[in-house]
Formats: structure tokens, C-alpha cells, sequence
């Protein structure tokens, strides 16, 4: 069954259609959301609201880009908005700590290891990791879909409605970026 | 002195995600995806169902005539009250300038007030 089919089915609300997407993209949702947000039960948390995205706003696909574009772009938004709800609570909980309302244990993320990355590159690719997460939004999302996900820059430039050489741009900054927070950190290892 | 860290280093740190494979998801994917969505399914009927029963639209009935029997009470309470200042004002201005209009009364009875 192809694409537009599947679509189709899934518009009329068929729920073997709906199966076939989320087995057909449920890798390529889950590992971009963790590329963005370097937490595997969060990825999956936003992978999940993507696909009820998806099965209730189906009808608004209108079908002018590729399906698996409309899907990437939902991803990404879910994923951004979930580290900016992450971010509120943290503050909140803070400011709460102040006040003496509540003392909740802060905890601190173990260092992400992305599951893909080959054994004996595991330990440069978490300071990469690390440093990927300090970039600014565009050029984190930019690198990330090229890097992790293996868009081409055309594929890229489609996912955030932007031009090629704007992505271009885009990841040339953050490798110059990445390179910075790399060397501060070995620096400070020396 | 600052020492140069290993650009090497730097590189090869650059160059860890070529290669990288695709994480997955745990396994039964699915199953928890479509317990999410008959869990909102659920929620979302709930609220539906909790809005359509006939005792909530009863009650949301009588809130909105008790909100309009109280405005429209209001209203003509408030006209009823107008305060002397405000009746003396009002009529100040027409004095002032002489703009009162003339009723057609007045044109064609002027021996009534003789």
C-alpha cells in the first residue's frame, strides 16, 4: 500500500491504515524526538503524541509536501515544546524551593548515550551530545535531522520551511559552535 | 598558559554520529500508543457526556435566565434612578445654547399659554 493511500484510508478513519503508519514511521518519530530531547522516555512520550496528532488532524494533510515531512515537522514541534514545559516545570519547582513550598531532590539526568552510536565512539559522541544540546534551537534542529536522522540539506531545508542554503548556513554555525564547546570542555579535562 | 587541546580530538569527537543506526522504540509500541488513545477517547467523552446530560443542560438553562432576569432588573432599576444632577445637567446645555428643539406643539398652540 503506498503513502497516499495509506492517507486516505487513515482520513476515513481506518484503524489498519493507521497501524501500517505507525509501524511504517514509528522509528524515524522516536529517533528524531531523541536526537532533540536525549531522553529515551521522553522520546517516547513525544513519539506517542505524535501519532494522535497525526490520527486526529489527519484530515488537515493536505498533501503539498511528503507525509513523512508533515510528520517530522509535528515531531519537531512536539519535541521543542516538550523541553520548553520541561524548562517551566524546573523553574517553577525552583522558585517553589525557594519559598520553602516544597524540597524536591533535584535530579540530574544521567549523560545521554544514544543507542545507534557504534561502542567504541559512545564516549565522544556523549560530549558531542552534550555540547549539541547548547546550540540555539534552529541550529540544533538543523544538525540533529542531517547528523542523526541523515536528511539530505534539501530534506532539511523542506522539514523547516526554509532554503537550502539557510540550512547550509545553519549547520555551518553549529559545527563552528560544537567546536567551541568541544575545546572548553577538553581544556578543562587537560 | 592555556593549553591547545587536541584537535584531533575535537574531530573525531565532530565525526562520533557518522554512522549512527536508528534507535527504536521499546517493543509494543502500538499497544501502549492505542491505550493512549482510547484513554483520551475516553476522557474526551467523559467531558461530552458530562455536558450533554439533560440535569446539566437544565441547570445551564436556569443560569442563563437567572443572569438575564438579574441584567434586565438592573436595567431598569438603574433607569429609574436617575439621579436630579444628571436631569440638571442634561438639560443645561440645550439652555446654554439655545438648541432646545421647538416641539411642533409649540408652533401651533401658542394661545395656550396666553
Amino acid at each position: 500500500m503506498d503513502e497516499r493511500t495509506l492517507v486516505e484510508r487513515l482520513k476515513q478513519g481506518d484503524e489498519a491504515a493507521f497501524k501500517k503508519i505507525v509501524e511504517t514511521w514509528q522509528d524515524m518519530v522516536f529517533n528524531t524526538a531523541l536526537g532533540i530531547v536525549q531522553n529515551a522516555e521522553d522520546a517516547e512520550d513525544i513519539a506517542q503524541e505524535v501519532f494522535v496528532q497525526v490520527y486526529q488532524s489527519v484530515g488537515s494533510f493536505k498533501g503539498d509536501s511528503k507525509f513523512s515531512t508533515w510528520m517530522y515537522r509535528i515531531t519537531v514541534t512536539k519535541s521543542l515544546d516538550h523541553e520548553r514545559r520541561k524548562k517551566r516545570k524546573k523553574r517553577f519547582a525552583f522558585v517553589k524551593s525557594i519559598f520553602g513550598e516544597e524540597s524536591q531532590v533535584v535530579v540530574h539526568p544521567p549523560d545521554f548515550n544514544h543507542p545507534g552510536v557504534a561502542l567504541d565512539k559512545k564516549e565522544d559522541a556523549g560530549e558531542l551530545f552534550k555540547a549539541i544540546k547548547n546550540l540555539p534551537d534552529n541550529q540544533r534542529i538543523a544538525f540533529s535531522l542531517h547528523k542523526i536522522e541523515g536528511l539530505s540539506y534539501q530534506e532539511v531545508s523542506d522539514v523547516m520551511k526554509t532554503t537550502v542554503s539557510s540550512v547550509e548556513s545553519l549547520i555551518h554555525r553549529a559545527k563552528i559552535n560544537l567546536k567551541k564547546k568541544l575545546e572548553e570542555y577538553y581544556r578543562g579535562k587537560q | 598558559m592555556k593549553q591547545i587541546p587536541d584537535m584531533k580530538r575535537i574531530e573525531k569527537a565532530l565525526e562520533s554520529l557518522d554512522g549512527i543506526q536508528r534507535a527504536t522504540p521499546q517493543p509494543y509500541f502500538y499497544t501502549r500508543l492505542k491505550a493512549r488513545l482510547n484513554r483520551k477517547e475516553r476522557e474526551w467523552s467523559g467531558i461530552t457526556g458530562f455536558i450533554s446530560r439533560p440535569a446539566y443542560a437544565l441547570a445551564m438553562i436556569c443560569v442563563v435566565l437567572l443572569v438575564n432576569t438579574w441584567a434586565v432588573m438592573n436595567s431598569t432599576n438603574e433607569s429609574s434612578q436617575v439621579s436630579p444632577i444628571q436631569v440638571a445637567n442634561d438639560q443645561q446645555l440645550p439652555d446654554e445654547y439655545n438648541v432646545a428643539v421647538n416641539t411642533f406643539y409649540d408652533y401651533e398652540s401658542p394661545s395656550i399659554n396666553k
